[in-house]
Formats: C-alpha cells, sequence, structure tokens
C-alpha cells in the first residue's frame, strides 16, 4: 500500500514540488497551505507522516503540533519538520519537546535528498 | 530594572548596558557630593562655597553623561534592527533559493516539453523574485545614504507619469484581468523629484495590483488642493486586516493575510521613507475583503 504524506507549506511553489516530487516516487501527498487545515486533514487521512512547515498563517508549526499530540487520534503520527528557519531557533527545545522525528532546514537539501531523509524516516 | 532585559536583548552584559553606566554615573555623583560635603566641613571654615561648586559641576557631568548614554543607547537599537534585519534578509534569500533548487531538480528529470516549459517559467519567475527583493533593499540603503537616486526635482506632468508607470505592469495588469481607472486632469503638474516619485508611484501600484481580487479595478486619482497636491491608489483587494493595520508601514512587516502573494515586506517602508523626504503625508484605509485605498498628500514645490 502507499504510504500517506501529509505536507503542510505555505508557499505554493514549493508546495507543487516537492508535493510532485513525493508523487513520482510513489507516496500518496495530501496538501495543506494552513494549520488548520493540516489539523483536520491529519485527523481524516491519518497520513503515516506529517512534513510540517513552521511559518504557517492561521495556525503556526508549533500550535499545530500541540494540538496534533493533544488528539488522541493524531497522537503518534510521525512529524517532520521542513522549514527555512535555522535550527538555532529559540523556541528548538518546544518543538523537540513536542516529539519530531526529524529537522530538516530546506535550503541544506536538495529535492533528492529530501526524499531520501523521508524514506529514511518512514523505515 | 529595565536595562537586564535589554542587556539579553543586545546580547551584551548588564555592566555594558548605557542605562547601567548612568545609573552607576549617579551613585558616583551622589558619592562625590557626600565626600565632598565632609571633607569641606573639615577644612574649610566657609563649606557653602566648594559644597556648591562640587554639586553644579557634577550636576552637569551627570547631564552630560545622560546624553552620552543615550546616543549609546540609540546606537544599541540601531545594531540589534541591523542584525535583525540581516537575519530576516537571509530568510528572505533562502527562500527563492530553495524554489530554485528544487523546481531545476524537477526541470532536470521532466522529459516532457510542455511541463519543462512549466518549470522554466517559475525558474525565471523566482529570478525575478530574487531581483525584485535586492532592488528592494538596495533603494532603502539608497534612500537612507542619499545616494545614487536624484533628489532633484523637476516639473513632472503627472498623468502621462502615471501612464507611463502603468505600462510598466501592463503584463501582469493584463494577466488579472483588471481594469485601470485615471481620474486625473490633464496638465496636472506639480515640482518633485521624479526618482522617488516613481519608486513610490509604483510600489503602490503594484501592491494594487498583487494584492487585487482577478478582474478588481485600480483606481487612480488626483488632485490640487489648498496648494497640496493630493494622490490616492485604491484597489478592490484582499485588504490589510485590522489588527496589522498600525504595524503596515514597518519594515518587513506583512499582513497575516498576505501569504499568498510574494514579497519582502520593505514596499510601503519605502514608500514612507519616500514621504518622510519629500516633506508630504501618507495614509490609507482599508476593509478587509473589500479593498485598501492608499492616499498621500505633497507640497506643490
Amino acid at each position: 500500500m502507499k504510504k500517506k504524506i501529509l505536507f503542510i507549506e505555505d508557499d505554493p511553489v514549493l508546495q507543487k514540488t516537492l508535493g510532485q516530487k513525493l508523487k513520482a516516487e510513489g507516496f500518496e501527498v495530501f496538501s495543506a497551505f494552513n494549520g488548520n487545515d493540516g489539523l483536520k486533514l491529519a485527523q481524516k487521512e491519518q497520513p503515516d507522516l506529517i512534513l510540517l512547515d513552521l511559518i504557517l498563517p492561521q495556525k503556526g508549526g508549533i500550535e499545530f503540533l500541540k494540538e496534533l499530540r493533544e488528539n488522541e487520534k493524531t497522537k503518534d503520527i510521525l512529524v517532520v519538520v521542513l522549514t527555512n528557519v535555522s535550527r538555532e531557533t529559540e523556541k528548538i527545545q518546544q518543538i523537540l519537546e513536542l516529539g519530531i522525528k526529524g529537522y530538516l532546514v530546506k535550503s541544506e537539501y536538495s529535492l533528492e535528498e529530501i526524499v531520501e531523509k523521508i524514506k529514511e524516516f518512514l523505515k | 530594572m529595565n536595562f537586564l532585559q535589554e542587556a539579553k536583548k543586545y546580547h551584551i552584559p548588564f555592566y555594558s548596558h548605557p542605562q547601567f553606566v548612568f545609573l552607576l554615573n549617579g551613585f558616583f555623583i551622589i558619592f562625590i557630593n557626600l565626600f565632598a560635603f565632609l571633607v569641606a566641613n573639615q577644612f574649610f571654615s566657609d563649606p557653602e562655597i566648594p559644597l556648591i561648586l562640587v554639586s553644579i559641576l557634577t550636576s552637569l557631568f551627570l547631564i552630560l553623561s545622560y546624553f552620552i548614554t543615550r546616543i549609546f543607547s540609540k546606537i544599541l537599537e540601531l545594531n540589534r534592527l541591523k542584525t535583525e534585519f540581516f537575519s530576516i534578509f537571509a530568510h528572505e534569500v533562502k527562500r527563492p533559493l530553495v524554489i530554485f533548487e528544487w523546481t531545476l531538480d524537477l526541470f532536470s528529470e521532466e522529459k516532457s516539453d510542455e511541463e519543462r516549459k512549466k518549470y522554466f517559467h517559475e525558474l525565471k519567475k523566482t529570478i525575478f523574485q530574487m531581483k525584485n527583493l535586492l532592488r528592494q533593499i538596495a533603494i532603502l540603503s539608497q534612500i537612507e545614504e542619499g545616494e545614487g537616486i536624484k533628489e532633484k526635482k523637476e516639473k513632472i506632468d503627472f498623468k502621462k507619469f502615471i501612464e507611463k508607470i502603468l505600462e510598466n505592469f501592463r503584463l501582469d495588469i493584463d494577466k488579472k484581468e483588471l481594469k485601470t481607472e485615471i481620474l486625473i486632469p490633464e496638465n496636472l503638474f506639480l515640482f518633485s523629484s521624479p526618482d522617488f516619485l516613481n519608486i513610490l508611484l509604483a510600489n503602490l501600484i503594484e501592491n494594487a495590483i498583487l494584492y487585487n481580487r482577478k478582474g478588481g479595478k485600480i483606481q487612480i486619482e488626483a488632485e490640487i488642493k489648498n496648494k497640496k497636491f493630493f494622490c490616492a491608489v485604491s484597489d478592490e483587494g484582499i485588504g490589510i486586516p485590522k489588527e496589522d493595520q498600525k504595524f503596515i508601514f514597518q519594515k518587513f512587516f506583512r499582513a497575516r493575510n498576505s501569504k499568498g502573494v510574494k514579497g519582502a515586506g520593505l514596499g510601503l517602508f519605502i514608500c514612507k521613507e519616500i514621504i518622510k523626504k519629500l516633506k508630504g503625508q501618507i495614509n490609507f484605509k482599508s476593509k478587509e475583503g473589500k479593498g485598501t485605498t492608499f492616499f498621500f498628500s505633497l507640497p506643490l514645490k
């Protein structure tokens, strides 16, 4: 069965490029532009992994993570943060405590490398 | 104990904070006065004279140190803003670079010419955005330094001036199927810096295009009233949320509903700086979901 990935990213171009690449690699991809829609999709689709940007409209990445973890249905879903905010953010401790599988800085990887990472996380 | 928090914010030890230095200075001066009091009482038959002298001198010193520490506080704040500016700038540059790299990855794998064309278009758009960001930064430093941009005033035929700017945006206007309405009388002249005015109006018009709804209208009005020049640029776009309105002219600020629109958060800040230079005023009216009108006034000469 195809693995499901929920990709929460507010930049339409990035969403399209990585989304397309993931689909080509055989994943089933769901996309959301903000935290609110992301939460709804997470509950409905029960993805195997969530790719999460931190700076999002309406509901930011951290609030999204909090609510995701509070909900019985979604609390165990793997989350990988994919952002341009460098690891040296003041909030990194808070994010790590909310339980993430990985923290990827977009500008450090090519599409290929990101897909590789995701495959590793899903093993 | 405000300086304790501030020292943290500026990443300096608390004893380097100007406010702390000033406080220390104050204590030192009280000590000098007490010391002078004791010494004068002991060794002078008429102690009031040296005491008054010492207190006048130390008061002057205190006032002087107040101004010096205030200047240093200002420099600290400016320095912090510069650092902040750089980190935001780095973040802003990263974004298009990531888009560029990822799109290029897809482009190199794609076989269909049709799809490749689309990626190619995306790449071009990204280059444009990066150029735009760098251009805005360059304009900003030029305005701040007063270099490169001619402040020299010339007689400007405003209607022709606007038509020329609109022509540069023709493609974007057509793409969004926008209607333009120019309500400017013929032979409306003002005496101003064309360089500055061009940046100002191009920014306002660009916003009116970018934030407009598809098929919306852009209206540009101008008139001369009470020996002042007035201009308004309106759109029928997404508007600015009420909570965000007071921040809209701040550097790098972007309203919460602007995510889908590309921008560096510098355009309106630049407008405000230009208006300041031209000794005019700028303001706006906006309703979320309905549209926004920016209006400014300038002296005629």
